[in-house]
């Protein structure tokens, strides 16, 4: 089912995703930057059907700005990043869009023993599967944003 | 598109699906699950086989008998989520990558045994909880330098085990 207008999915990258390429690649894997997770996750994308936004902040009111600037999104994936144990105001802004919302982690942080406050209000989780949780997560929301499109 | 294209191998990975008990109600309520992942594996170019049991002990004997043959394993313990002590240990001893999924994310949020164990996670997102892990399995699966079973870089964990940031 084709539509007019594509779905747009805002991809957010939060705290230290900078560092991408730099970090432990026991855990980050073999991802050159974080320029280059973007543009691959903008790509496919492109061949899903849906248009990309993709973001990044280091500092966290710009990404709550982000968010509450553009409510025209119809979901987001974020990595929070280091936010994942204290983001509130960035997990209040996303629950607050009233938009479907899915966070991915490139570690599996249950295996720190910490849980992550995004989770409680997160859409879905997807995690530990380095950067091709995005890859998995997006397939899932287009599939799932096409689905409600053709449903109603 | 089709999902193969994303891929770096052609490879049929052999990926078991496991529900646990009390699963088989949303099962019901998604009406085709089968046929879905049917189609989505075909897409992606692998083979899965589904077992489905309200019995701890059949789904421990499924993975016994099917840990040798099998690349990775997809599991939503279901009502076991929080009890289900065996089979995360079936599924530690299995040593193959293996997914925690849950339809709906508050399962994730009650306390879940198996999250601090399992290589992955994917949850939260209805019947398309399993298709993102399906596609990050196989992408995973995929890359030699995760989670490939011949994979022997020192970034390689063919046999599925956790790995963070404090570890």
């Amino acid at each position: 089912m084709t539509t007019t207008t594509p779905q747009r999915i805002a991809l957010i990258n939060g705290l230290n995703m900078t560092n991408l390429g730099r970090r432990d690649r026991n855990i980050y894997g073999t991802i050159a930057s974080l320029a280059a997770l973007e543009e691959l996750v903008t790509e496919v994308g492109r061949t899903l059907g849906v248009v990309v936004t993709a973001f990044h902040a280091n500092d966290e009111g710009d990404l709550v700005d982000f968010i509450e600037a553009d409510d025209s999104f119809d979901a987001y994936l974020i990595n929070p990043g280091g936010l994942w144990a204290f983001g509130e105001p960035t997990r209040l802004a996303l629950e607050e869009t009233g938009k479907p919302y899915v966070e991915v982690h490139f570690a599996n942080i249950f295996a720190t023993g910490h849980q992550s406050i995004f989770t409680k209000s997160a859409t879905g989780t997807v995690m530990g599967f380095r950067h091709y949780g995005y890859l998995g997560a997006l397939v899932a929301l287009a599939a799932r944003l096409q689905a409600q499109l053709t449903a109603t | 598109m089709s999902l193969s294209e994303l891929r770096q191998r052609d490879t049929r990975w052999q990926i078991v699906v496991l529900s646990g008990p009390n699963v088989s109600s949303s099962i019901k309520a998604v009406g085709d699950f089968d046929a879905r992942l049917d189609g989505w594996a075909d897409d992606l170019g692998v083979q899965i086989g589904q077992f489905g049991s309200n019995h701890e002990g059949r789904l421990l004997e499924h993975i016994h008998a099917t840990s040798a043959t099998t690349n990775g394993y997809l599991v939503n313990p279901g009502g076991l989520t929080t009890i289900g002590e065996s089979l995360r240990h079936a599924l530690r001893d299995a040593k193959r990558p293996h997914v925690e999924v849950h339809f709906d994310n508050a399962k994730l949020c009650q306390n879940s045994i198996f999250s601090a164990s399992v290589t992955t996670i994917s949850s939260g997102l209805g019947i398309h909880s399993y298709l993102a892990a399906l596609v990050a399995l196989v992408l995973s699966l995929d890359d030699e330098d995760f989670l490939h079973p011949d994979g022997t870089s020192e970034i390689s964990r063919p046999h599925g085990a956790p790995r963070s940031l404090y570890q």
